[in-house]
């Protein structure tokens, strides 16, 4: 039994754009489907307005999804449900990406930290205290950090505190929502190697949102591509790095410096060209290079390619 | 003759609590037609660098050069009034931000028109024809639905290329662009930067491109210079340094990306150069990098002098010279681009 | 070992209170207005041991001039009034009147507003819009001409004048906290507290609270000087405290026929006025700037 299931999970805002207009539908997340296992890494690719954002709080319960179900260990949690958020507080964490607004400034370090143990432990003071003292060390800071604001530290420290928030409850799960982006080069590294060697200590598995491909290559087992809330290739790092299929992760691959030398022949992405029907057709149909009629009418639906990779696309399902 | 050369700048902020040093000492040179890369984290002074050429420093800042010679005439030289004008002939620059850069109120026809007004004589009809010749360069099909537009009105993509357009018309020979793609997307990134360098090549002017992205600098520049705390720390050729990196700074830079290939392995760790960038008040002593740097020994205490170094560049480090084996830098990758 | 400790080589790190006392020292300006605030308020605290003689009693020197005039006396400090009485004591006396009618009226259209602001940030979208549309009836007419519309409505008198002029003063609560509340819930330190399983009452008063005091703070120095100035102003034009309360709107309205016989009964009333709102809002500025606000 694998550790979260995600069935079907959409999420749709409905938005106003003036005043005296009729509300319209805004999919922000469509039908995404995935499993995670123990001790696995699933990294979510896409850039802005891809919707991992969206996914990220669907699956952490900060807003109720449209459609779809969230089973971990094979329960189900809704998002009223007082017993199942219980369950979510406890094994299911996050890392925010600005570490400069994920701690409250007005808080000390160990007394955020001691809340946290608080709220749900039922641990005596000194054994919080002591938990605190510990989880600050195994981030690499020191227990006397305990006492210091939030803004005697360096945006590398913080993000480490906000690492130490997360693992306290012992998770089995944590959600990193672009943690290394506000970060500098040197620091993400050191970040990086922190999330690495806690994975392997404490056996937790990383839902880890990213635009970066070199990180994503680094840390991920299984890597989901997404593109304006749909999920357009899925598959392990081996399959999606070796031999991505679908034509926008290959435009992501020509777009970055580094992988252009691996994959030469990518086309860079073109302007979007040509106007899709506003629902119907291909989410990526106009900026793609492979586009044909039908890719316009009507939408593929994620199916396996030849490679293995799943993918949303005719062009690869067809062969 | 060099576009554009810098000798012992350096620029301290007057706090209310006394002088920092932003930049320490800098110096360097740039040709036409070049493509220089800077590369620093947050507090290398990287901006500040651009904003001292372009005298756009805040009142708080002093800044004090031997000279900074841009296309002939050394900067230093002018009052602030002539210096100002002659920098508006001569260079520009865009920023991160692009929406910042260009003024809401306005449309992008009354932006480019200003610079136009400017720069050149002519008629109004003639000034138009120029921005949308312009506004074709960057690479944007409809110039007429454009000029008519307002930046908010357009993606981030675009407004950066207009960016790129307003700085162009006024024809400068050195463009500074301060991380321009880091706020845009990964696709629109790279037509971003796929365009600075066509109009580099197409315009023959120094384009200099200052980021915290090393492997945007990889592929498009000519020479890179490494900045870390204030101070350059190595200017050579991008062949160079990415074959032989001398500086262990630059050194723990590339080895902190995560090298292709490098899958998930279990036990795995990157390079990490250890502790945190030292804050403004509390410089190290000597070479701003000791505290960190895995090669450190006693020497290094004492002020470091930017040393040329044979068929390589120039180096902020007494331990260049001596090729640095695989031994003395710890975390030492055997990878050769 | 990594995170090595960066500034703060203090054993005890200061609490946030004590940061923001330091920062405020700092600024000289500041705190030269706060010891003149603090000298304003003893004065009102101890009005009865500090005048020399009682507000009301009238002496048979008229229009004395102030002691250092060539006509005046040391037992009028700064002179007597048509009636007699002696200036510095009605002063004095005026001090406690009008620091603690505006202390009323703060605290009245505090509560109220900061409620109606939490109430509003938190709760449903058309409560919201109500509240709303009501602040801003308030805020688009001139404070001074509600205040005398309110008054002339319900009766000049002293309890009335102090509801007229909290109502006015009301919005500026809402919209600030309203505002302020809105902020923190966007940050994610709110968001990863409702993820930590913290309940709607911890989440306020331990994470919302402490961030927007600040600005809360700031706007309640703000609102005193604004009341006392209102208070002064109803009380001028007689539909405030009435005579023969020593307020110093009230003193004002007695005394402005005689600005050219006998200018003492009007400028030392006004430099009152003057200076208590002007270290108020010395201090206001300076609390802003020691706190970080932005604006």
């Amino acid at each position: 039994m694998s550790l979260l299931s995600v069935e079907n999970i959409s999420k749709q805002y409905s938005v106003r754009k003036k005043y005296w207009h009729k509300r319209e539908r805004v999919d922000a997340v469509k039908e995404i489907s995935f499993e995670l296992k123990e001790g696995q890494t699933l990294a979510i690719v896409g850039e802005s307005g891809s919707g991992k954002s969206t996914l990220a709080r669907q699956i952490i319960g900060i807003e109720k999804p449209s459609r779809g179900r969230v089973i971990y260990l094979g329960e189900e949690l809704r998002f009223n449900n007082r017993k199942n958020r219980k369950t979510r507080f406890r094994n299911i964490r996050m890392i925010f990406q600005n570490p400069y607004e994920s701690l409250n400034p007005q808080a000390r370090i160990g007394d955020i930290l001691e809340e946290v143990l608080r709220i749900n432990t039922k641990l005596s003071s000194k054994q919080r205290k002591r938990k605190v003292a510990n989880t600050l060390v195994k981030v690499g800071l020191l227990p006397e950090h305990q006492y210091r604001y939030p803004s005697m530290f360096s945006g590398g420290q913080r993000q480490r505190i906000a690492i130490a928030r997360a693992i306290i409850l012992d998770p089995k799960i944590i959600i990193a929502d672009e943690p290394l982006s506000a970060l500098d080069v040197s620091i993400q590294a050191q970040i990086l190697n922190l999330l690495q060697q806690l994975q392997e200590e404490m056996g937790i598995s990383y839902l880890f949102i990213s635009h970066d491909l070199n990180v994503v290559e680094h840390i991920a087992d299984q890597v989901m591509v997404m593109f304006q809330g749909e999920m357009v290739e899925y598959g392990s790092v081996a399959q999606l790095f070796d031999n991505p299929r679908h034509p926008y992760t290959q435009t992501l691959f020509a777009s970055t410096p580094m992988y252009q030398k691996r994959f030469p022949h990518f086309t860079r992405p073109s302007f979007a060209k040509r106007k899709a029907g506003a629902n119907s057709g291909c989410c990526f149909a106009s900026r793609c290079s492979f586009c044909s009629p039908r890719c316009l009418q009507s939408q593929p639906v994620i199916g396996k390619s030849k490679s293995g990779n799943l993918v949303a696309c005719f062009k690869e399902l067809e062969d | 003759m060099p576009l554009l050369r810098i000798e012992n700048l350096s620029v301290n902020y007057q706090g209310s609590q006394g002088e920092f040093p932003i930049i320490d000492r800098l110096s360097l040179k740039m040709d036409s037609g070049e493509i220089l890369g800077i590369v620093g984290e947050s507090g290398s002074g990287k901006s500040m660098l651009a904003l001292a050429i372009m005298g756009l420093l805040s009142p708080k800042m002093n800044m004090r050069a031997d000279y900074i010679n841009l296309d002939g005439e050394d900067l230093m030289k002018f009052s602030d009034m002539d210096r100002a004008a002659y920098v508006a002939s001569k260079a520009a620059i865009i920023f991160q931000e692009p929406l910042a850069s260009l003024n809401p109120c306005f449309t992008i026809g009354s932006h480019i028109d200003e610079t136009l007004m400017f720069n050149q004589t002519g008629s109004r009809k003639s000034r138009r024809l120029r921005a949308m010749d312009l506004l074709e360069s960057v690479g944007i099909f409809e110039p007429e639905l454009v000029l008519r537009s307002y930046p908010h009105q357009l993606s981030g993509g675009m407004n950066q290329r207009i960016a790129i357009a307003v700085a162009l018309a006024s024809r400068p020979r050195l463009l500074i662009a301060d991380e321009p793609t880091t706020a845009l997307d990964v696709t629109i990134q790279s037509q971003i930067l796929e365009l600075l360098v066509n109009v580099n090549k197409t315009e023959d002017l120094g384009l200099m491109l200052i980021t915290h992205d090393f492997a945007l600098l990889s592929e498009n520049t000519d020479r890179i210079g490494v900045v870390y705390s204030g101070q350059l720390m190595e200017h050579a050729a991008t062949d160079n340094i990415l074959k032989s990196p001398r500086h262990p700074y630059t050194r723990a830079l590339l080895d902190s990306i995560p090298q292709m290939g490098d899958r998930h392995i279990k036990g795995s760790r990157l390079f990490a150069l250890k502790g945190q960038i030292p804050p403004m008040d509390q410089l190290p002593v000597g070479c701003r990098l000791g505290p960190r740097c895995p090669i450190a020994e006693k020497k290094c205490v004492n002020p470091q002098e930017f040393l040329s170094i044979e068929n390589h560049g120039k180096v902020r480090c007494h331990l260049a010279p001596q090729k640095l084996s695989r031994a003395q830098s710890s975390g030492d990758k055997e990878n050769d681009k | 070992m990594n995170g090595q400790p960066q500034f703060y080589q203090q054993s005890r790190i200061p609490g946030t209170a004590a940061r923001w006392w330091k920062n405020f020292s700092r600024n000289k300006l500041a705190s030269s207005a706060l010891l003149l605030l603090s000298l304003i308020i003893l004065i009102a605290l101890f009005a009865p041991l500090i005048a020399p003689f009682d507000p009301a009693e009238q002496f048979h020197d008229l229009f004395v001039p102030p002691s250092w005039h060539q006509q005046g006396t040391t037992t009028y400090l700064l002179g007597t009034d048509g009636l007699g009485r002696d200036l510095f004591s009605r002063l004095v006396h005026g001090a406690t009147l009008s620091l603690k009618l505006a202390l009323v009226v703060v605290l009245i259209a505090a509560s109220v507003g900061i409620l109606l602001g939490s109430v509003t940030a938190l709760t449903f979208h058309w409560l919201d819009s109500i509240i709303l549309r009501l602040m801003d009836l308030i805020l688009a007419l001139p404070s001074l001409l509600l205040a005398v519309v309110i008054v002339a409505i319900i009766g000049p008198g002293l309890p009335n004048a102090i509801y007229a002029v909290a109502i006015v003063l009301i919005p500026h609560f809402v919209l600030v906290t309203r505002g302020a509340i809105r902020r923190e819930l966007t940050k994610d330190y709110a968001t990863a507290s409702i993820l930590d399983g913290a309940r709607h009452l911890h989440l306020f008063f331990f994470t919302i609270l402490p961030n927007i005091l600040p600005v809360i703070i700031v706007q309640l120095t703000m609102a005193f000087s604004t009341a006392i100035l209102e208070i002064a102003a109803l009380g001028f034009l007689g539909l405030g405290a009435q005579a023969p309360n020593p307020e110093w709107g009230t003193i004002l309205s007695e005394s402005h026929n005689n600005i050219i016989s006998a200018p003492w009964t009007v400028t030392f009333p006004g430099l009152a006025i003057f200076f208590t709102l002007l270290s108020l809002n010395l201090v206001g500025d300076g609390l802003r700037d020691a706190m970080d606000l932005e604006d």
